[in-house]
Parts: C-alpha cells; sequence; structure tokens
C-alpha cells in the first residue's frame, strides 16, 4: 500500500486503499458502502491524529496491562473425541470434515 | 406483600431461603413482566422458558436438601447474547451467528449456576458489543425502560433494559470501552465493570480481547458485589486470568466512608458533558464528602487521548478476532458464491451489519503494512501513559468519581448517523479499560427529561472493594427508583404518552 | 552461458514437537483416528475459546536453539499472522513474529568440500495447520482439524548455504540433533519436518544478493535437491534473457520436475502481525536455561567417542550407528542385553543396513525391538542355529519383529548336532555324488566344499557345518 494521501491535514483515502483493505479483510462493499468507508475511515483517521500530539518516545509499546508472564498448561491429554460437538454448526459438512469451497485451481 | 419482581437478587434468594417465596414463583415473576413488557422493550434475544422452569426444580431441591446456600441461590437471571451457553443460541446480534448453538458453556455462566442461578434466557446487544446504544443489533431495538424513544446505550443494552424493566433480577454483560457502565447509567441501574483478569472470558466472544471483561449488571450494589463474588475466579482455561484472593467482594458493603480519598477529574467536567450530569454527580460527590469522604478536583490528563488509542486497539484486535466468521465452520454462509474467496466475502459482507464493518476495515487498515508503527505501536505506548496517569491518581486518591457518560440515554435513531460523535460518547469509560482497571456506575438521579443519570467510580486494579464501599456508602443517601416500565409495566409507560411509535426506518443509518 | 553464477540458499525448516498434547489446548496429536477426532473448541477456532500454551513446546524450542548455540530470548511473545484459509479456523495463526525464542544460533556441517558454519537467525514457536482434502467427486475441500494446533518450530537459517549438497548436509544434521533431543522424529515424507527453501542467484564477485524466491511442498532430500536445481536454473535463465526474479512464494512438482508461482490478487501476503493478547508473555530465567542445559542428551559427536572407546568399534561403524538416534538406541539396548556390541554393531552394518537400502526406508522406520536382535545374538552364539539360519531368521525379525527362540522352535530351524544324524546325511550325499569323492580321494581338496554344501542342503541349512566337515574327513 503506498503513502498515505493528505489534503490540508486531512486524510484521503483512495479507491485502491479500500479495495486493498476490502481483500484483508475479506469483504466485499458495495459502491455505495465503498463511499461510506472512505468517509468514514478519513475521519477517524483524522481524528486517531491526535494521537500524534503526544510524545510518546522513550514509553515502551503496552499490550499487557498486568506483568503476568508464563502461564502453561502440562503436556496431558484432557480432550476427548468430541467431533459431533464440534461439526454440528457447520454449514456443510462430508466425511465428518468441514466442507469449503475448493481451495486449488 | 411486594411484588416478586421488585426485589433485588440478595433479597429474593433471602425470601426463597426462607421459603417465603419458591425458585418457581420467582422466574414466574420474572416471565410475566417478559410477557408484559417485551414486545415493547425487546431485551431477549432468546427466551429459555421452558429450560428456566426446569431449572428451577432442580435449584429448589439443591436449596431444599442445603446443597445451595449462597446469597444468590435461586434467584433469575439474564445473560448477554455474547456469552456461550451450551445448547442455547449464542448469536452476539448478529446474523452471521444466527444460528450458533455453542458446544461449551462459559466459566462465567458455570459460575452462576453453580451459585443457583436460574437463567432466562439471552440478552440483546450491539453486534458483537460494537456500538453504544443497541440500535446495531440485528434482531431488532431494545428500548429503554424509562422511555421507549430512548435508546437503552450499549453495547449491554439487552442486559441492562431487562434489569430495569424488572424481566430479570440481574444480568451479565460485559465491557470493552464502557459497554456495562454506559447502559446501565442510561438505565438506571448498576453495572461493574472488574479489573482486567477477574471474571475469566473463556466463553466470552472476543471483541477486544486484550480489553473486555464480563461483569455485573444488577438493581443495586449489593446485588453487584454478591454477583461479582460469584463470577470471579482463576481459571486456567485463560491465560490471561488472575489468581485472586481478595473476591469476597461483599465484604466491602459497609457504610463507611470517614477519610476515603476520592478525586474528581476536572478533565471529566468540560465541554460536552450535559449540565443535568454534571450537576447529579457533583451532588453524589458532595454526599460523600458530608458523610466524611475527602473529595477534591484533580487534573488526571490524557483523556482526550482515549478514545483515538482505545479505537486503534479495540478495532485492530477485533479484525482479528473476527476473521474467524468466514461459513467454514459454524454461523451463515452466503447462499451464492463463485470459489472460496467469494464465498469469504459474501458470507461476511452479508452477515456482518455496518458498524462491524466499518470496525473491522478501520482495524484490519491499521494493522496493514506500513502502518503498523504510526498506528498501532502508537495507540500501545500512549495505552502505557494513559496507565501511568491512573498510577499517580491513585497514589493519592482511594476513588475517582465522574459521569459514567456526558448524557443521558440519546432517542433512538439520533446516533448511528455520525458514529465519530457516537464513539465520544465513550469519553469517561474507555481509558479504564485501556488501564485493565475496574469501575462501576450508579444511578444518581434524573435528568429534566425523566432519564436516570450514571455515577462513575473507578478504583486502582485489584480495588473493586474500595469502589464497592463507596457505591454502597452513596446508595445509603438516596432512594431506589425504578423505570415505569418495571414499576407499572407497559401499560404504565403507555399512559404516561412516553411510548411514540418508532419507524424502523429512523434507526441506523 | 557467458557468466558465472552463485547460488545463494535460506531454509525455513519447520518441524513437529513430539509433545502428547497440541500446542494450545490438551487435545491430541495422535496420527490417525477420524477427521476432527482430534479438535475441540480451541483447535477448532470456536468463538469465545482462549489459547493457554504447553509448557514442553517451550522446553523443546529452547533445547534446540541451546543445540544449535542459540541465545534463549529472555523476554519473548507471542503474535498474531493474519490470513484467510479453510485449513486455519481462527483465519490467524499463533506465531512469534518480533520476539523469537531463539535467535543468533550456528550448525557445523560437513560436505565434500569440507566443515562450514550455517548461522540460524532464530527459531520460533506456532501452530500447525488442519490438513485439506480436495474432494474431486464433490469438487470442494474437506477440513480436518486433527492437525490444526500440533506445536511446531521454525528454524529460520541465514542465506549461508550454495548448494544442494550442503543444504541436506545441514538438513541432516537438524534432524540428527532434534532426533537426539527426542523433539521430534523429523520425518520429511510424513511432514514432521518441511523445508522451504529461499533461494537467489547472483554473479560471482556480486556482494549484493539477488531477488529471492520461497519454494514450498518439498518432501525428501532428493525432492529438494531436484528443486534446487531447478530453481537456479530458471532464475540463471532469466537474468541471462535479462529478465528480471520476481519475489515470490512457489510450489514444486515433484512428479512433473517443475515448479508454479502461488499468488492469487485475493492474497495480499499482508499478514498484520500485532502481540497475541489472549497469551501472556513469556520470561525465561537463567535457572531455567540452566535445567534445559543440564538435561541435553549426549549428542551424536560425543556419543560416537564413547562407542569407539567404551565397545572398540571402528570410527565408521560407530559414526553410521551414531548417525541415526533410533539406531544408536537400538544397538545400546540390545549390547546390554546380549553383552556383545560387536555382534550388534555387525548385524546393525550389515544386514539391517543392506535391508533399509532394499526397502527404501529410514533408520527411524527400523521397528523391531532391541530383545530380539539380542536373543538372536545368544542363539547364534550358543551354536542353537547356525549362520544362514541366522541370517534368514533376521529378516523375519526386521519385517515382523517376530521372537526368534520362538521362531526358531516352532519352524525347526535348530542347528542338527547329532552326529548319527548328520553321518547319515553324508554318507546318502557320498553316493548321489560318487565322482565328487573320487575326485576328492584323488587329491582334489576342493571337492570337500561342493559335499558339505550339497550336505547342509539335504539337512536344510540346519547342520552344524563344523561337524558336517569334521564328519566327512572321516569317511573320506
Amino acid at each position: 500500500m503506498g503513502e498515505l494521501e493528505k489534503k490540508q491535514g486531512k486524510h484521503i483515502i483512495s479507491d485502491e486503499t479500500i479495495e486493498y483493505v476490502g481483500i484483508l479483510a475479506k469483504l466485499e462493499l458495495s459502491l455505495e458502502e465503498k463511499e461510506h468507508a472512505k468517509k468514514d475511515m478519513e475521519e477517524m483517521l483524522d481524528y486517531i491524529d491526535k494521537l500524534n500530539e503526544l510524545d510518546t518516545a522513550g514509553t515502551e509499546p503496552m499490550s499487557h496491562v498486568f506483568p503476568v508472564n508464563n502461564v502453561f498448561r502440562e503436556d496431558v491429554v484432557t480432550n476427548g473425541n468430541d467431533r459431533e460437538n464440534m461439526l454440528k454448526n457447520a454449514p456443510e459438512v462430508k466425511d465428518g470434515s468441514y466442507q469449503a469451497p475448493k481451495t486449488v485451481e | 406483600m411486594k411484588e416478586i419482581r421488585t426485589f433485588t437478587a440478595v433479597q429474593l434468594a433471602e425470601k426463597i431461603k426462607q421459603k417465603e417465596i419458591s425458585v418457581a414463583e420467582g422466574v414466574q415473576a420474572s416471565l410475566e413482566q417478559i410477557r408484559s413488557v417485551e414486545t415493547e422493550i425487546n431485551s431477549y434475544v432468546t427466551l429459555d422458558e421452558e429450560g428456566a422452569l426446569k431449572q428451577a426444580g432442580e435449584v429448589q431441591k439443591k436449596i431444599d436438601s442445603g446443597e445451595l446456600t449462597g446469597p444468590l441461590a435461586g434467584v433469575p437471571a439474564a445473560i448477554k447474547d455474547n456469552i456461550c451457553m451450551e445448547g442455547m443460541l449464542t448469536t452476539c446480534s448478529s446474523k452471521i451467528l444466527g444460528n450458533f448453538l455453542p458446544p461449551y458453556t462459559a466459566e462465567a455462566v458455570l459460575n452462576l449456576k453453580k451459585a443457583g442461578a436460574v437463567i432466562l434466557g439471552k440478552t440483546n446487544m450491539d453486534e458483537f458489543a460494537m456500538g453504544s446504544t443497541t440500535e446495531t443489533s440485528a434482531f431488532g431495538i431494545t428500548r429503554n425502560p424509562w422511555n421507549l424513544n430512548h435508546v437503552p446505550g450499549g453495547s449491554s443494552g439487552g442486559s441492562c433494559g431487562a434489569v430495569a424493566a424488572g424481566e430479570c433480577f440481574y444480568a451479565l454483560g460485559s465491557d470493552t470501552g464502557g459497554s456495562i457502565r454506559q447502559p446501565s447509567s442510561f438505565c438506571g441501574v448498576t453495572g461493574l465493570k472488574p479489573t482486567y483478569g477477574t471474571v475469566s472470558r473463556y466463553g466470552l466472544v472476543a471483541y477486544g480481547s486484550s480489553l473486555d471483561q464480563i461483569g455485573p449488571v444488577a438493581k443495586d450494589v449489593t446485588d453487584c458485589a454478591a454477583i461479582l463474588e460469584a463470577i470471579a475466579s482463576y481459571d486456567s482455561k485463560d491465560s490471561t486470568s488472575l489468581n485472586r484472593e481478595d473476591t469476597e467482594f461483599t465484604s466491602a458493603l459497609k457504610d463507611e466512608i470517614k477519610g476515603m480519598k476520592i478525586g474528581i477529574p476536572r478533565d471529566y467536567l468540560g465541554e460536552g458533558l450535559e449540565q443535568d450530569v454534571k450537576t447529579s454527580v457533583l451532588a453524589a460527590a458532595k454526599a460523600l464528602e458530608e458523610k466524611g469522604a475527602l473529595v477534591e478536583e484533580f487534573d488526571l490528563s490524557l483523556v482526550e487521548y482515549a478514545i483515538p488509542a482505545y479505537y486503534v486497539i479495540a478495532c485492530a484486535e477485533a479484525s482479528s478476532n473476527l476473521a474467524r466468521f468466514d461459513g467454514v465452520k459454524y454461523g451463515y454462509r452466503s447462499k451464492e458464491f463463485e470459489g472460496l474467496h467469494q464465498m469469504y466475502k459474501k458470507s461476511r459482507s452479508e452477515g456482518f451489519g455496518p458498524e462491524v464493518k466499518r470496525r473491522i476495515m478501520l482495524g484490519s487498515f491499521v494493522l496493514s503494512s506500513g502502518y503498523y508503527d504510526a498506528y498501532y505501536l502508537k495507540a500501545l505506548r500512549t495505552k502505557a501513559l494513559i496507565k501511568q496517569a491512573f498510577d499517580r491518581a491513585f497514589e493519592t486518591y482511594d476513588v475517582i468519581l465522574g459521569p459514567a457518560a456526558p448524557t443521558t440515554a440519546p432517542e433512538i435513531g439520533k446516533s448511528l448517523r455520525d458514529p465519530l460523535k457516537m464513539y465520544l460518547g465513550d469519553i469517561y469509560t474507555v481509558s479504564v479499560n485501556l488501564a485493565g482497571l475496574p469501575a462501576m456506575t450508579l444511578p444518581c438521579g434524573l435528568d429534566a427529561k425523566g432519564l436516570p443519570i450514571g455515577l462513575q467510580l473507578i478504583g486502582d486494579c485489584f480495588q473493586e472493594k474500595k469502589i464497592l464501599q463507596a457505591a454502597y456508602a452513596y446508595e445509603q443517601t438516596r432512594e431506589w427508583k425504578s423505570s415505569p416500565a418495571a414499576e407499572q409495566g407497559i401499560k404504565g409507560l403507555k399512559e404516561k404518552n412516553m411510548f411514540q411509535s418508532v419507524s424502523e426506518q429512523e434507526v441506523g443509518a | 552461458m557467458s557468466r558465472e553464477y552463485e547460488t545463494v540458499i535460506g531454509l525455513e525448516v519447520h518441524v513437529e514437537l513430539a509433545t502428547k498434547t497440541k500446542i494450545f489446548c490438551g487435545c491430541s496429536t495422535a496420527f490417525g483416528g477420524a477427521p476432527n477426532a482430534h479438535t475441540c473448541p480451541v483447535c477448532a477456532g470456536m468463538p469465545g475459546s482462549l489459547p493457554v500454551l504447553n509448557k514442553q513446546v517451550v522446553e523443546y524450542a529452547m533445547a534446540v536453539g541451546l543445540a544449535a548455540n542459540c541465545s534463549i530470548t529472555r523476554h519473548c511473545k507471542f503474535d498474531r499472522k493474519n490470513y484467510f484459509y479453510p485449513d486455519n479456523p481462527q483465519n490467524y495463526q499463533i506465531s512469534q513474529l518480533y520476539l523469537p525464542i531463539c535467535r543468533d544460533g550456528s550448525v557445523e556441517i560437513e560436505t565434500s568440500a569440507g566443515k562450514k558454519a550455517v548461522r540460524i537467525h532464530e527459531i520460533h514457536m506456532e501452530e500447525d495447520a488442519g490438513k485439506l482434502i480436495h474432494d474431486e467427486r464433490g469438487d470442494c475441500s474437506l477440513v480436518d482439524y486433527n492437525r490444526s494446533g500440533v506445536p511446531l518450530i521454525e528454524i529460520v537459517s541465514e542465506p549461508d548455504m550454495r548448494s544442494a549438497e550442503e543444504v541436506i548436509a545441514y538438513l541432516e544434521k537438524l534432524r540428527m540433533m532434534i532426533q537426539y533431543l527426542g523433539a521430534s522424529d523429523c520425518k520429511l515424507n510424513e511432514g514432521s519436518m518441511r523445508a522451504d527453501v529461499n533461494l537467489s542467484v547472483r554473479e560471482v564477485g556480486v556482494e549484493a544478493f539477488g531477488t529471492r524466491t520461497e519454494m514450498k511442498n518439498l518432501n525428501s532430500f532428493k525432492a529438494i535437491a531436484r528443486a534446487i536445481e531447478n530453481e537456479k536454473n530458471r532464475q540463471i535463465d532469466l537474468l541471462e534473457e535479462g529478465k528480471k526474479v520476481i519475489q515470490e512464494t512457489r510450489r514444486w512438482d515433484d512428479l512433473k520436475e517443475y515448479s508454479y508461482a502461488m499468488r492469487s490478487k485475493e492474497d495480499a501476503q499482508d499478514y498484520r502481525y500485532f502481540p497475541e493478547p489472549d497469551l501472556v508473555p513469556l520470561v525465561i530465567s537463567e535457572e531455567w536455561v540452566e535445567e534445559i542445559k543440564s538435561r541435553q542428551p549426549e549428542f551424536q559427536p560425543e556419543k560416537m567417542e564413547r562407542y569407539k572407546r567404551e565397545y572398540g568399534l571402528p570410527e565408521y561403524d560407530a559414526q553410521i550407528i551414531t548417525g541415526s538416534k533410533h539406531l544408536a538406541d537400538l544397538f545400546e539396548a540390545a549390547a546390554a542385553l546380549c553383552k556383545k556390541p560387536k555382534k550388534v554393531s555387525n548385524w546393525l552394518m550389515g544386514e539391517t543396513i543392506r535391508l533399509l537400502k532394499e526397502q527404501d526406508m529410514e533408520p527411524e522406520d527400523i521397528r523391531f525391538a532391541p530383545a530380539n536382535l539380542a536373543k538372536l545374538i545368544e542363539l547364534t552364539e550358543a551354536g542353537s542355529i547356525n549362520g544362514t539360519v541366522a541370517k534368514e531368521v533376521f529378516e523375519k525379525i526386521f519385517e515382523e519383529d517376530i521372537d526368534p527362540a520362538v521362531y526358531v522352535e516352532k519352524q525347526g530351524l535348530k542347528t542338527v548336532n547329532d552326529a548319527g544324524e548328520l553321518r547319515n546325511a553324508i554318507l546318502q550325499v557320498m553316493k548321489d555324488n560318487p565322482k565328487s569323492v573320487e575326485d576328492y580321494r584323488n587329491g582334489k581338496e576342493k571337492a570337500i566344499g561342493f559335499l558339505v554344501g550339497q550336505t547342509m542342503k539335504a539337512m536344510k541349512g540346519k547342520a552344524n557345518p563344523g561337524m558336517v566337515n569334521k564328519i566327512l574327513k572321516e569317511l573320506l
């Protein structure tokens, strides 16, 4: 994806960007939805730019809020065969497997 | 005797224990109220009448045999529809999970059942907990039991609406950026978001994993403490679960406030705050001061950065968490498609509503190649600074007091047109999730329109007891007011001429 | 070709760890079982489920890292790699990008050109994907999550290799090391070891790397060698034609000896990594590292020296036997039972290796118990069976892991030591072959060999050859 475009300090989201994000997110938007999405994203990014007012140099990114470490399970089998229960919600099942559209050409 | 539905959960459990009321009678009281108001309120996505009556029989036996003695035994409850229960539809109020029957039950619900809860059903919410009004639900809006023209707030609008309307005695909600506290405030009920890690997230359908917590929605502080005590547990299935030993939360229910230091962030009283809300919140602070608390205003700082940081983090996590809804393993699959990728795209585009898609798009964008540092890491750094600001504040204060939301419940159909404006309504709640802190809201008055105003109390991490104690002390200074829907049923609401038909077109945008 | 080129190769090696359970849930990693029989809400990506890390995975990863001279990352984390594919139930893979558990290692390899170090960039932990079966009749794919969540380590080398020979030496070294650790059986053909080859070419003398491609689906050393040769030539051809190599992932088809690009416009290759919020960080203490170090096994070089010293094996034999952990374990166990290490070594170096080659098997595929080899040696030593019979019985052990004592008894293969019985057989042979008897008596000593052979044949190989010789001489 290219450099983010801006006009008078405001974000401009291109058709290509919306198309690209749609591919990443696996969402197919109608033309109207795309226009909405562009506007929404431009507004949100302008707003998020507020974070740039903050000097965060020297601050470590905090992904986990508490210093809890090393949570493990022991290597012991605890689950039995529960395939019926696992498969019961599948839109399509065949031979005890989830059926998906073919993945090879 | 009072109408059964007007008891609090702990009061009802006591009556059941004294054999003045049976479990089945309690369930029937809820069901009758549901029959009376549900067509207008729409708190529930799934109602399990038959199951509830069956559970009532089983729970009654355990109470009679002395096996169940806790303060919630036999009390009917409702569960937000993003919390899994084996064999009961769990839809997250989304078309994409419209037919999903979980193969297992969430740890928090298992804990409630151990405490003798009777589960009535699953409550409505904003789709995947994304929203502040419960208008993004795929199964219709929920209306505010105080005024049917207004939203109940969100995303736990169904849970808060059900408790406020007397359709259950308490409920579980989930809070990622205020989703328990804001609707509790709008519906005039008491809700608590625990310290991150206190209640297991196992079985909670994730929105923003680093922010999500399950918590109680109840009629009063006592119920809240009892419910939290029941659901808090260390769970080896949730790596972020904390092994806490201080979870006898009901021990904090003391009407003692002398010497407690309470800080009010000046940043929470500025622009955008409705006058009525401000007046009520400051009056509540005054009431606590009069009881001996030391109250002062201070500068918390960074408040305006919490919302942008929150939306970056929550949407990024959501874009990944919601990737699993793809039409392969469960949920909705588009009827017509060509090939794998179109199946993905059509199933997801048809299955998700506009607000969810908006957040997935934003989240995918901020994580995409080239933008991760500028957006995601920047937001995580901001989160660290916000946590530090709270740490500093809690060096001085026991509890931070403020409003839960800048306004009371907005009218239906007025919020979704301008998403950014709606997001700004989260200003007093989201920073708490970023910092992992406990916070609760409880009613502190009504505005000129007769809509409830919520007081928010924020504690340092693990200090639920302090906020419960402050909340309990404050609660003693005022009378519990129930909603018109709880009081008189739907007739009362209509007679009061508070209900005007709102066309569905006005909802959503 | 006017210019001379150099091939630059780096490897990404995925190894399935030999844990009993998956990396993030208590499901079994056992092979077999009906599709989706080894799945639960976690490894089937059910909404609301959460991962919890298997401690053994961390310990195996550390052990491999230490064996490969890596430094252990004291503070490491997991990240999510986001991409949509049906074999990946969450549509993200939990992996490590920013802080992998091991970094900056190296392993020494030896080729015809001599010794050389291949540097390891990093080793990280991640989860395996499920299996897709393409249903031709239904024109669809079937998804089985039994392998979903099986723990993997990915060993990423620096681009230090220059030929297929070096690549194979490197893989063999890794495989031996990991097998010695017991961290995996490392079978390429079964997918418990998978190598992706990153390859580029550059003109000799040029320092900058060329554009590389990544080759996937390499299921044997032979396939790897063929794919490297093919890809090197493809890239050189492109450059010679003045074209550019495109950075892409390619899939090797070993039957057609051809690779093709795995590109799709729906596949943006933008994985949106971010720290996994559902798992807490890993803090590895000095004590923990020391504990893992103290539990490291005797690796091949030390074991080889010990075999020479302790058992008196020749260098070559010691090297071959210790070249496979499985073979070495077999050797030690059998030697301990029969107390005849040289005999055990002979059986392994001779018949065992012959049969492996004949059947295109790896030493890891050997299924017989050391006790049965030990018993066979005891039977031969006691003279209960002769050498010919022993070879026949050994084949049976190799194929079916039979108990040789029971087998010999049942099949009546015991050596005949009864002089009377032997004498009768010899007399009959002499009677049937008067010419040979005549020849011997006329001084043709060699003729006795023929008569011994005929006697053995008549005795169905069970005769004691020493006694046959002795009695024959007496009678002649």
